[in-house]
């Protein structure tokens, strides 16, 4: 997996959860842009984006990724979901996790039940 | 160009002098008639003398230029006093040669043209509206003649100021004035160009009156000079300008407040926004972080330790909880859609978080300028809450719009009414940051009618 996140802190405690958690985390992007080009470049079977990027939006960045496929994207924030109306729900993401919530536990149950989830591979 | 002869009246007896005068005048071209410029008169007449005619002609204002030649016998020159004493202009012994009656009337009509002339010039000075002057180039203005006007003007009859008789016409400037209006006038006559000034004069009644004068320096003959000009009243433009002046600066302060006001209510956005996004990247990412390190540590922890595993799963739902508390607060600050997405998107998420469904009728596509936005934004969400907390409804809705330059907001309940008045509540803030952008704003709360609250904001 990819994650795309301008906080390098949290980037560190990500991989180290979700690598302790059996996901393998192969690249790491800090903003919109480079996010883009190393899921080019990687080829992740996953993308764990953040909605508020320096860049470009996160919901671009999705749109951008579901478009060229055939990764699965998950967004994540600090925010709420509901902070952002129904924007996650409209954008070509897997689905969505609080980063309070973020765990290997968590993706799983995601991914088990957004297969079938526009955007889904 | 010929000379048109000048219209002559004879008056006299058929038999005596009448003729012998009227034929050397009608073949020397002038004509002899009623209206004339000279009268050429008998003493001796039926009913009137010559003295009467003379008293009665130079008694009459539109006869006064008239050249009043009187014909006396040879050798009395008692007559010949009473006649100029009666206001004839010359006299003629009788018998008379006949170039001597031509001279004299030529010289008569002479007098009678410049008389005429001067009576227009006098009726030009009286209508003008302004004072006509010719003074000397002193400090004093020594007047030689200026108009009546002068009256109206300052208060002050003409005769006043003529060879300063009464006053000096220096003495009647505003004090602070008379000096400069020397140095000016003496400058522009140095430079040999008119001058045009304005200045204060000091009335008979104590007022002060402002005025125009026009003059220049004119050179006459053997190098007397004298200044000619005219005076006029410019108090009431003057005072108009004042008042144009005064209502200027009175709007340019009511727009310079305005426009502060907005920098204000902007500023104010602009820190609420800063400080959301402070505790967002701040704070709150720091927590986040020790949130997921938490969870890393609960999920090294559970198989081999469960006990200590449970504490720090504690420790994560305590520090979640904080978590969602630090962003309820930096939502309630500034919620970080209505930036990112505008109004409508931030009404939206703001909808899915109430407590109970509200209906968002319409809402325009554009994005608006964002104190317009930041400003309905508030006003909507502060009624919702209103709404859900006191109004007992069982039906909410929002609509947001947009008319003839100005966008609005309309919450609606079907609740209880009777809400407070604006004063108090959470709404003055509210209606003050709606009015401080000139917009408007409405509380409709009829006891048992439901509760409407509209705001409306001026933009282009």
């Amino acid at each position: 997996m990819l994650i795309v996140d301008d906080h390098k802190s949290f980037r560190a405690s990500a991989r180290l959860l979700l690598t302790a958690e059996g996901y393998k985390v192969v690249g790491e992007a800090e903003d919109g842009r480079t996010g883009l080009s190393e899921a080019e470049r990687l080829a992740p079977d996953l993308v764990l984006l953040d909605v508020v990027l320096p860049d470009i939006d996160g919901f671009q960045v999705a749109s951008e990724l579901a478009a060229r496929g055939p990764a699965i994207v998950v967004l994540t924030s600090s925010r709420d979901r509901r902070d952002f109306g129904s924007l996650v729900q409209e954008s070509a993401a897997c689905g969505f996790i609080p980063k309070t919530e973020l765990s290997g536990k968590a993706l799983d149950a995601l991914l088990e039940g957004g297969t079938e989830l526009p955007g889904g591979p | 160009m010929a000379d048109p002869g000048a219209d002559i009246l004879v008056v006299g007896s058929a038999e005596l002098a009448a003729p012998a005068v009227r034929a050397p005048l009608e073949e020397a071209g002038h004509r002899v008639r009623a209206e004339s410029d000279v009268v050429v008169t008998e003493w001796e007449l039926p009913r009137l003398d010559g003295r009467g005619l003379c008293q009665a002609i130079r008694a009459d204002a539109e006869l006064s230029g008239t050249h009043v030649i009187l014909m006396t016998s040879a050798g009395s020159s008692q007559r010949a006093v009473e006649a100029l004493e009666a206001g004839a202009d010359d006299y003629l012994a009788t018998p008379f040669e006949r170039a001597a009656l031509l001279a004299r009337v030529r010289a008569g009509r002479r007098t009678a043209q410049l008389r005429a002339s001067e009576a227009r010039l006098r009726a030009l000075m009286a209508n003008v509206p302004g004072a006509i002057y010719r003074c000397a180039p002193d400090s004093d203005w020594t007047m030689e003649l200026i108009s009546d006007e002068i009256e109206r003007i300052s208060g002050y009859p003409p005769e006043d100021f003529v060879d300063s008789e009464v006053r000096t016409f220096a003495s009647i400037i505003h004090p602070e004035d008379r000096e400069p209006v020397e140095n000016s006038v003496f400058e522009a006559c140095e430079a040999g160009r008119p001058f045009v000034l304005e200045y204060r004069i000091q009335r008979a009644d104590g007022d002060e009156r402002w005025v125009l004068e026009r003059g220049q320096l004119v050179h006459g003959t053997n190098g007397r000079t004298w200044l000619d000009g005219a005076i006029f009243d410019i108090s009431a433009r003057r005072q108009a300008e004042i008042e144009r002046r005064q209502k200027e600066a009175e709007q340019a302060r009511v727009a310079e407040l305005r426009a502060s006001r907005t920098r204000i209510i902007k500023a104010t956005d602009e820190a609420r926004r800063k400080i959301e996004r402070d505790l967002h990247d701040g704070a709150q990412q720091q927590f986040v972080v020790v949130a997921v390190r938490l969870r890393l540590l609960v999920s090294q922890l559970e198989k081999r330790a469960p006990d200590e595993a449970q504490l720090a799963e504690e420790a994560l739902t305590e520090l979640k909880r904080g978590i969602d508390e630090l962003r309820e607060i930096a939502r309630g600050i500034h919620p970080v859609l209505l930036s990112e997405r505008g109004l409508v998107r931030a009404v939206e998420a703001l909808i899915g978080r109430m407590p109970m469904p509200v209906e968002l009728r319409e809402a325009p596509g554009e994005r608006l300028p964002e104190v317009v936005e930041a400003g309905l934004y508030y006003v909507i969400a502060e009624s919702l809450t209103n709404a859900c907390k006191h109004a007992g409804a069982s039906t909410l809705s929002v609509s947001i719009g947009r008319s003839d330059g100005s966008a609005w907001a309309e919450v609606r309940d079907d609740g209880i009414g009777g809400a407070d008045s604006i004063d108090g509540s959470g709404l003055s803030g509210l209606a003050d940051r709606v009015e401080a952008l000139d917009g408007t704003f409405e509380v409709s709360s009829p006891p048992g009618g439901g509760t409407t609250v509209r705001a409306e904001i001026p933009c282009a």
